[in-house]
């Protein structure tokens, strides 16, 4: 597939908000595919609610431009922007019933009466709630306020669909389910969906493409395996998934492997680093890409003594002292052939696999 | 089964007791409303079917004479087959007009006003409220007799229009219904704002975002999201307008002149002074009183059905 010549959705072109003198976004440039399932990733604060909002038309940009399918949108108020919301907390109108909410963004684009009632029995039946269509929105649980939601929102067919963090309000089984209902509702519609929250595993398990958000700034973008597997930074390596940091200086290197010292003096092998010679940083491992030996291995990277282990049902957790004092995780597979308890307090050899090993400069 | 039970004899533990602790923490309300309300209204029921005295006062014997002089004519002698007497229905039917016409003049300008206090900081809320009430630090009638001297004829207002140059002549208020409801919306405009403040106030603003995103305009939002959500209090405002709006006598006393005289003036007259007629002036009161309260019962009526409904 030829990436440059996909089609574009929603073109964020340099994007700065400010309140006051606090930059919510700085400079954040962004372009989501038509039909792609996106995801602005971030922790609380990050500024990944705030790009949601001025796509929606609910916050302006102070500098910078924002396009829908090659027409800047940036100047047009947000009940004529084609592009819908399913609110965090839902935002039904609770004087409606749920065949009202459903209907009401149709009503007011001006479609006709025949299109609107056929349009809504169709998005009752996508999301299940046809015997609900006469009930208010108070009487209905919290999964389905979620589901008529979203058949709101997705009922006057906009050409982008926002979700701020539409499933945090549920519990767990609910929000599992309904992750796979939400990628199968887009892939079904091919409506583009732009998808905000603070929770990977949520990002991980139903994008195309995630953008990592900290600090009004985008961190990385790209497919779930692409930003697990190599991280462009700390914060990222850190915020997607257990990692591994390790205090080290860049040796050396070329195109395919790079060198590290780590502060016991040994120098492991890493996956290629653009950073120069002598540049401080971390040594970035995940717990499942560490694999434990005997001490007296040759294989053996680095050395330590066991602190404690905790068993997970498919894997262990073992919890490892090296030598410069560092702690690490390591996460071993369990599995009937292999049944080895690490004891705290033993000795042990760490063999990092040099491939999924980063070099990451601070 | 011997020994105290000790949760019946905690007075707060047992039922019945706790039951009388709580009437008798109610009693001094009950007291009040016994005595400040029941009994004025039994005491007018009471007054408007007895017979009247000329020189104010009643005489201790039943009579409808009250009720029949109020809706019918029977001649100057009272001799005469009766006629329905229009005089009275007249006064009350004006006055409601004029009380419909002042709540929807205190609701038209009483909303965007406490939409407007309602979406401002937490912080100003409290000075824009506080400008809303200052008015009522000073007693309605010197507010009333003010509102007198500045719209008559050579007052300053019409000395203001003229030097400006908007107008050549006085501009005529006084003793028109004009100035009655001038009078009227200036009295009971904060009965309006305050409880559309409030509901506003409690209104879910990112309803109305959602119904933006849905493609409603401003316009639209405000009737098919804001008004319906904020209803009660606009319904609270009307009748805490209409109610007082009715029966005021102030306003026309002062304002209107003889030509606009509400159901208010024609109770006061019965009473005041000697002239008056104390059980036709009750007997106006206990009309006026029905009237009201077949208003509220239609209003909580349709309060119960809308709610039964959801």
């Amino acid at each position: 597939m030829n990436q440059s010549s996909a089609l574009i959705a929603v073109d964020v072109e340099s994007v700065s908000k400010n309140y006051g003198k606090v930059a919510a976004l700085n400079n954040v440039s962004l372009s989501i595919a038509d039909r792609e399932f996106f995801t602005l990733l971030g922790p609380s604060g990050c500024g990944k609610t705030t790009l949601l909002r001025i796509i929606a038309g609910f916050e302006t940009v102070t500098a910078g431009n924002i396009q829908l399918y090659g027409d800047s949108i940036k100047d047009l108020p947000a009940n004529k922007r084609p592009v819908n919301t399913v609110f965090q907390q839902y935002s039904l109108f609770p004087h409606m019933t749920v065949e009202e909410n459903i209907k009401f963004g149709m009503q007011m684009q001006g479609k006709d009466s025949r299109a609107i009632e056929n349009r809504t029995r169709l998005m009752l039946d996508m999301v299940q709630l046809g015997e609900f269509a006469n009930r208010k929105s108070a009487q209905l649980s919290g999964g389905q306020q979620q589901r008529v939601a979203l058949a709101r929102a997705l009922a006057p067919e906009p050409k982008v669909l926002l979700l701020d963090e539409p499933l945090s309000a549920l519990d767990l089984k609910l929000r599992q389910a309904m992750r796979l209902e939400l990628k199968q509702i887009q892939q079904e519609t091919g409506i583009t969906f732009v998808f905000v929250t603070h929770d990977q595993e949520e990002a991980l398990t139903m994008s195309d493409r995630i953008a990592v958000m900290s600090n009004g700034q985008v961190q990385q973008v790209g497919s779930a395996e692409s930003i697990y597997r190599d991280p462009r930074n700390v914060f990222v390596a850190n915020f997607i998934g257990e990692t591994n940091m390790l205090h080290a200086v860049l040796v050396d290197g070329d195109s395919a492997t790079a060198n590290c010292r780590l502060d016991s003096g040994v120098v492991v092998s890493c996956a290629a680093s653009d950073a120069n010679a002598g540049t401080e940083g971390k040594l970035c491992i995940r717990p499942e890409r560490l694999a434990l030996t005997t001490p007296d291995d040759s294989r053996a990277d680095l050395h330590g003594v066991v602190q404690r282990s905790v068993y997970l049902g498919t894997d262990t957790q073992i919890s490892v002292v090296v030598d410069s004092g560092e702690e690490l995780l390591v996460r071993v597979q369990n599995s009937s052939e292999k049944e080895h308890a690490y004891h705290n307090g033993e000795n042990t050899g760490l063999i990092i696999d040099p491939h999924s090993a980063r070099f990451l400069s601070n | 089964m011997a020994g105290p039970n000790p949760v019946a004899n905690d007075p707060v533990a047992s039922g019945g007791t706790f039951d009388g602790i709580r009437k008798r923490l109610l009693l001094p309300a009950w007291l009040v409303i016994g005595f400040f309300l029941v009994l004025p209204v039994l005491m007018m029921l009471l007054y408007s079917f007895l017979t009247k005295e000329f020189r104010g006062g009643v005489i201790w014997e039943f009579s409808p004479a009250a009720y029949d002089q109020f809706f019918f004519n029977r001649g100057l002698f009272g001799d005469e087959p009766p006629t329905i007497e229009w005089t009275y229905i007249g006064i009350f039917w004006r006055s409601i007009v004029q009380a419909f016409i002042a709540t929807l003049i205190c609701l038209a300008i009483g909303f965007p006003t406490a939409y407007y206090i309602a979406t401002r900081p937490p912080s100003t809320r409290s000075i824009w409220l506080f400008l809303v009430t200052i008015p009522y630090w000073v007693n309605l009638l010197i507010r009333t007799v003010s509102m007198k001297f500045l719209i008559r004829d050579n007052g300053p207002l019409n000395e203001w229009l003229m030097m400006a140059g908007i107008i050549d002549t006085p501009f005529h208020i006084i003793n028109t219904n004009l100035a009655v409801q001038l009078g009227l919306f200036y009295s009971y405009l904060p009965f309006m704002v305050l409880p559309i403040y409030a509901s506003v106030e409690r209104f879910n603003f990112s309803l109305a975002e959602a119904s933006a995103d849905l493609y409603a305009s401003r316009w639209a939002t405000l009737r098919r999201v804001i008004l319906p959500s904020v209803k009660p209090g606009i319904i609270a405002g009307c009748i805490l307008v209409f109610v007082p709006s009715l029966g005021a006598f102030l306003a026309p006393d002062l304002l209107g002149g003889a030509k606009n005289f509400m159901i208010g003036s024609l109770i006061e007259e019965q009473f005041k002074g000697n002239a008056g007629n104390w059980p036709f002036g009750a007997a106006a009161s206990m009309i006026l009183l029905t009237m009201v309260l077949f208003v509220l019962m239609f209003y909580a009526r349709s309060q119960a059905r809308s709610e039964s409904v959801t």
